[in-house]
């Protein structure tokens, strides 16, 4: 934190104290290791939602009305009883709008799974995942352990289809700092570099597919 | 103009909001809350017409309206009631000047550009833009060992120079120079200063993020106040040239948009907004990082291959951009910790001005790549 409004930051505590609070609590930071970021969801999507109470009825969320399915995606669901995303200490259910989302809240971050089939695990931007060292600098050994993965999670071989890659990197450097040769900043600013992991795509033959990002826990 | 009212979403009574926001102004504590779209699908039917036959680009207000759409009902539906964002301003198409992106502190234009009143308004965690990029020169064919060798910038291009690697490339590369006029483009080029519909980073005059945090950062004064940019248009951000965009930094803690590396170009995938504020219904994740989540959400269909220089060898592609690229969040601040902090920060942080960027020393960016970058770097 570079500067803060401590004054304010008290004030308000005190003037939050006397109001009805109607956030969750904030959940205990613990440490762990057994973290995976996996999403399930179909590459095509519009805005159907079944639950249509509080919808706006625009685009949004990720409900596919054009697959012939009736609005859930087809095959294989990464549900939370499959995924081993790490929920760490605290996990809390809540399945008040289990017609369209149930959610899980944790000390690690937010597992939702939507009616239609996606789901999503989304780390806390604190959590230990993000410090842990990649899976393996090898894309192709990453690879085999996702597909690996999903296959041990239930995912049927048969909708195993190709695979793809993003990789994610950290990069940065002194913004006013001159080369050597006096003109490659540009080469400064990309002067350190960091693999934060990989992130493996399976796409399952159908018209979703499955990613995950690094999975230490796997190992 | 509305929608730029302080709301915590903390209290249920309104009298406590009342109470909450006063102690606020009476601290001067600053918190950035709405997000603001600006879209175009319209260029050519749009006013003054100074974009040819076949430039409209549908999808840039699906994208738009999938991002707010989606920030709309996260917290409503979901229960999640400190999620703490507030709708603000949708401009689309013949609404969307060249006056919203300058700082009238800077062009001295206070009639005709007001981008404290429209894209870097206070009181703004996010501003969205998504339309067309241009003016991407600098690249060369030159052959090159190291940035050293390249010394021949072509007209308008300026040092300094990287030797980009391409996948496949193991001895030489190519020359990339500075280019400063990556512009974002308009379809109005007729209401205020029309400028040709171009937003030109390099002008010096388009400046976002400031305000009492980072006081008058490069004499943009104190009237912005946007802490998060998506540019989601062509070319806007090429590898190892973050330097492009430094102009647009004063204040702002992160600037996120597609990232080009070779061969193409990114395009308007209408649900990448969506995804990116899907990754906000877990407001303590990174924005970052749901950033490059997004980005992988995206397919490989009907994006161009990533391959090597002749085109024979497929290394990858998809997932936002053609050909060899992927997306990217930069961060500009004073010291490194600060850079690497701006781009830690959680939904709910970028709601805190406290964390604005107030220096230009250090960069740090957040990478996806659409192949394997860290195998085949982006430069010799």
């Amino acid at each position: 934190m570079k500067r803060y409004g401590f004054g304010a930051a008290a004030l308000i505590a005190v003037v939050l104290a006397a109001c009805t609070i109607d956030s969750e609590p904030e959940a205990v930071r613990v440490k762990s290791l057994d973290v995976d970021l996996a999403q399930s969801h179909s590459t095509r999507s519009t805005a159907i939602v079944p639950d249509a109470s509080a919808w706006t009825g625009k685009y949004g969320i990720l409900f596919p009305d054009d697959i012939g399915t009736g609005g859930r995606i087809p095959g294989y669901w990464h549900t939370r009883e499959r995924s081993r995303f790490a929920r760490g200490m605290g996990a809390r259910s809540f399945d008040d709008r289990a017609s369209v989302v149930r959610r899980e809240v944790s000390a690690n971050g937010l597992f939702l799974e939507f009616a239609n089939g996606f789901s999503a695990g989304i780390p806390n931007g604190d959590a230990e995942s993000w410090r842990v060292a990649p899976y393996s600098n090898d894309s192709a050994v990453h690879e085999r352990r996702v597909v690996q993965y999903f296959l041990e999670s239930g995912l049927p071989q048969d909708q195993v289809g190709e695979t793809s890659l993003n990789t994610w990197m950290q990069f940065g450097g002194p913004s006013m700092a001159v080369g050597p040769d006096g003109k490659s900043l540009a080469a400064q600013v990309v002067k350190e570099k960091k693999l934060t992991g990989y992130v493996t795509i399976v796409h399952l033959g159908l018209p979703a597919f499955l990613w995950t990002i690094r999975s230490p826990g796997l190992s | 103009m509305q929608k730029l009212s302080l709301s915590y979403r903390y209290g249920s009574s309104i009298g406590c909001l009342v109470v909450v926001a006063a102690s606020l102004i009476v601290t001067q504590a600053r918190a950035g809350t709405a997000y603001n779209t600006e879209a175009v699908d319209l260029y050519e039917s749009s006013y003054g017409s100074c974009w040819g036959p076949g430039s409209d680009l549908p999808g840039s207000v699906a994208d738009a309206d999938g991002f707010r759409n989606q920030m709309d009902w996260n917290p409503s539906w979901l229960g999640i009631t400190h999620g703490g964002f507030t709708p603000g301003q949708r401009w689309v198409n013949q609404a969307v000047y060249t006056g919203d992106f300058y700082d009238p502190d800077r062009t001295l234009s206070p009639a005709y550009d007001q981008d404290q009143v429209y894209f870097d308004v206070a009181g703004t965690a996010i501003s969205y833009f998504a339309g067309h990029g241009a003016n991407v020169f600098g690249d060369t064919s030159q052959s090159c060992t190291s940035a050293s060798s390249c010394v021949s910038p072509p007209p308008g291009a300026t040092f300094p120079a990287i030797c980009k690697r391409v996948p496949g490339d193991t001895t030489t590369g190519s020359c990339d120079y500075t280019w400063m006029w990556r512009a974002l483009l308009v379809g109005n080029c007729a209401s205020g200063i029309p400028r040709g519909g171009q937003v030109i980073y390099g002008s010096n005059a388009a400046k976002w993020g400031e305000n009492s945090w980072p006081a008058n950062w490069a004499g943009a004064g104190t009237i912005g106040g946007t802490n998060v940019v998506h540019l989601h248009m062509s070319h806007p951000h090429a590898t190892a040239r973050a330097q492009e965009l430094f102009p647009l930094y004063a204040g702002v803690m992160m600037i996120a948009s597609p990232l080009i590396h070779s061969g193409g170009d990114s395009y308007i995938h209408q649900d990448l907004g969506n995804y990116w504020a899907v990754q906000a219904m877990n407001p303590n994740s990174s924005v970052a990082a749901g950033y490059l989540a997004a980005s992988a959400s995206i397919g490989t269909s009907g994006a161009y291959p990533c391959t090597n220089r002749s085109g024979t060898v497929n290394y990858g592609g998809g997932h936002g951009v053609h050909n060899c690229g992927g997306a990217v969040v930069g961060s500009l601040d004073s010291t490194v910790s600060y850079a690497q902090s701006n781009l830690a920060r959680s939904w709910y942080n970028i709601q805190n001005d406290a964390y604005k960027a107030y220096g230009t020393g250090y960069y740090w960016e957040y990478v996806s790549c659409n192949y394997n970058c860290n195998q085949w770097p982006f430069t010799f």
